[in-house]
């Protein structure tokens, strides 16, 4: 396999560039998955926005699936639809409480914390995206006219 | 089973219909397919009307008619904005097939242009990225045939997934890429109808004012223009579209089958024919929680509203619609991986003396194996669509750079280039995991301009354009 791509022939810069690379990612996923093994069960985060509530089988007894601000307001309430699970989005900052009622009972399920990332990080890789598509264009222009 | 969906045996007589009757279309098309360019490039000499509405109908896909409801029901107004950017890959790419079509005369897959031009290491990288691409996507569609009939029917999502890989092997194999064009000309014609009257149907019956009150109670962020993580997608998406068309070779196989001088004009129309598809496709998810629909996944949700504002006939559209765009993108599909196994693992590698009798028995074969290998990923159902499919992201996007320069700039080596598609491809699976998959394609593009600047600076050698027409 090597000798097929000529790997002998990589410099020692590029070589270690490319182990490092792949080092970084075996770790990066072995601690994400290290992280969502250790998360509390009825305590969830989101960082965009959008959550997803399974489906168990004790759920059928219950109508409502009810989302409640933090000081006990309604934000949402949605339907039980058996077999079937939930997703919510475009929630803003805050905490939620998931809560399913029916006429005579209720089961609170997890408070939801909501933070979405910071703007600034958000825009920093808009512009940096914005300037990249826009030097693809001066490239494939440039090599456009020179053709 | 909600009041919405298609009875059952309404469902399995649609699936026969459509089956038959593509298939034997796909058995009609390709009956005169004598050689291996007739059956995978049809004959070098397809004109502008095909040339454009195969361009686009490829391009509406499960990612137009169920991603883009997601990523809007995600992301809301940024969602549906940041998924029609996509059609700048289509319209960049324009150039590119021109120049494709004067440097390889004789091309038959995109892995030619990287062997002859960077050599086997950045070949062999390509390849590994292509067929994870093509896999990705081949799944995906699957996957959506699942979903599709599952939401809409009391199907099980193993028969539709099933029956769209049987139905798109069946006259992807009969008819070889004139079946895939003719086809997708009748399917585009079909889908723009289609969502142009749900959107319609959306607008009348639930109004802009009611969907905007819901949502600013129930769902504020989709309505937000500075929703973080939507502002973080939108560059993605067009870095990612841009990745997916660049490298694939279901465009690079059309760039060679296209007549000379088609190319350019076509892609470009083709993109900006696209570009309000998904706005429109995507829109109707906002209607969802006026609705009361709450999907169980994230990506059901344009099955859903559809059918539900349409009733039961509305389903029965909405299946003849969405089939018609997945089958548009599976078929594209196969024909262009299999073409790329055949020319660029079978006959570089395995079997560089083959006939064109025996390649084209050999294609064939790999279009039965994909269709199979399909089956077996997608009936575990791992992810979402929009998450499988952004998770290719980070892969094809680290190509961008390396297929650009390597068509215009002389000083990018081989070595560079492969580094480039390494280095991007993984940094964007970080970004994918730690972040989320929102960043996956944006980085691994930077991070792969980075390493292909380093190379052009460093380089002493200049390549020399001609050698392209010479057989690797």
């Amino acid at each position: 396999m090597f000798s097929l791509l000529r790997w002998h022939t990589m410099s020692r810069p590029a070589t270690l560039l490319m182990t490092t690379c792949l080092t970084s990612l075996v770790v990066i996923a072995l601690a994400t998955t290290a992280f969502a093994v250790t998360a509390a069960e009825n305590e969830r985060s989101s960082r965009d926005g959008t959550v997803e509530v399974l489906w168990e089988s004790g759920y059928a007894q219950y109508d409502t699936l009810l989302i409640a601000s933090a000081r006990g307001e309604t934000v949402a309430q949605y339907p039980v639809i058996e077999g079937q699970n939930w997703v919510i989005t475009g929630m803003e900052d805050g905490r939620y409480q998931f809560i399913l009622e029916s006429q005579s009972s209720s089961k609170f399920l997890f408070t939801l914390g909501v933070t979405h990332y910071s703007l600034s990080a958000a825009f920093s890789l808009f512009v940096a995206g914005l300037v990249m598509f826009l030097y693809l264009l001066f490239t494939l222009i440039k090599g456009e006219r020179s053709d | 089973m909600t009041d919405f969906m298609l009875a059952r045996d309404t469902a399995l007589w649609i699936l026969v219909a459509f089956g038959v009757v593509w298939v034997a279309w796909g058995w009609y098309l390709g009956r005169n397919n004598r050689t291996i360019e007739d059956y995978a490039l049809a004959g070098r000499n397809v004109g502008f009307a095909m040339a454009t509405a195969t361009a686009m109908a490829t391009w509406i896909t499960s990612n137009t008619t169920l991603v883009a409801p997601q990523l809007t029901y995600q992301f809301g107004v940024w969602g549906m904005l940041g998924y029609s950017m996509a059609a700048l890959g289509l319209i960049l790419f324009a150039p590119l097939a021109q120049r494709i079509r004067t440097l390889l005369p004789d091309g038959f897959t995109s892995g030619d242009f990287i062997y002859r031009r960077y050599g086997r290491f950045a070949w062999a990288l390509f390849i590994v990225i292509s067929l994870c691409y093509a896999f990705g996507w081949l799944v995906s569609l699957g996957m959506a045939g699942g979903l599709l009939l599952s939401s809409l029917s009391d199907l099980s999502y193993l028969t539709g997934m099933t029956a769209i890989l049987v139905i798109c092997v069946g006259y992807t194999l009969l008819g070889g890429l004139k079946a895939v064009i003719a086809t997708d000309f009748v399917q585009s014609i079909v889908i723009i109808t289609g969502v142009v009257i749900v959107a319609w149907v959306c607008i009348d019956t639930v109004g802009f004012e009611t969907m905007h009150t819901t949502l600013t109670e129930q769902q504020p962020a989709l309505l937000d223009l500075l929703f973080p993580a939507a502002i973080m997608f939108f560059f993605n998406n067009v870095f990612f579209g841009i990745g997916e068309i660049f490298h694939s070779n279901v465009w690079w196989s059309r760039a060679f089958a296209f007549a000379p001088g088609i190319g350019k004009r076509s892609y470009l129309a083709a993109g900006l024919l696209w570009l309000p598809i998904p706005i429109v496709t995507g829109f109707i998810a906002l209607a969802a929680t006026s609705l009361n629909l709450i999907p169980p996944s994230a990506d059901m949700v344009g099955p859903m509203v559809a059918a539900k504002l349409l009733g039961s006939i509305g389903a029965v559209f909405i299946f003849v619609i969405v089939f018609s765009a997945l089958a548009s993108s599976m078929d594209s599909l196969l024909a262009a991986t299999s073409d790329l196994l055949t020319q660029d693992i079978v006959k570089k590698l395995l079997r560089p003396d083959a006939t064109s009798d025996t390649l084209l028995k050999v294609n064939r074969y790999i279009v039965i194996g994909l269709g199979v290998g399909t089956w077996c990923i997608a009936a575990f159902k791992l992810a979402t669509l929009g998450a499988l499919l952004n998770f290719t992201g980070a892969f094809v996007a680290s190509t961008i750079w390396p297929i650009v320069y390597g068509l215009y700039q002389p000083k990018l080596t081989g070595k560079w280039a492969g580094i480039a598609m390494f280095a991007g491809t993984v940094s964007g699976l970080v970004g994918y995991f730690t972040i989320g998959f929102y960043v996956a394609a944006i980085i691994s593009c930077g991070v792969s301009l980075a390493c292909c600047r380093i190379g052009i600076w460093q380089s002493k050698d200049m390549f020399h354009w001609h050698k392209l027409e010479e057989k690797g």
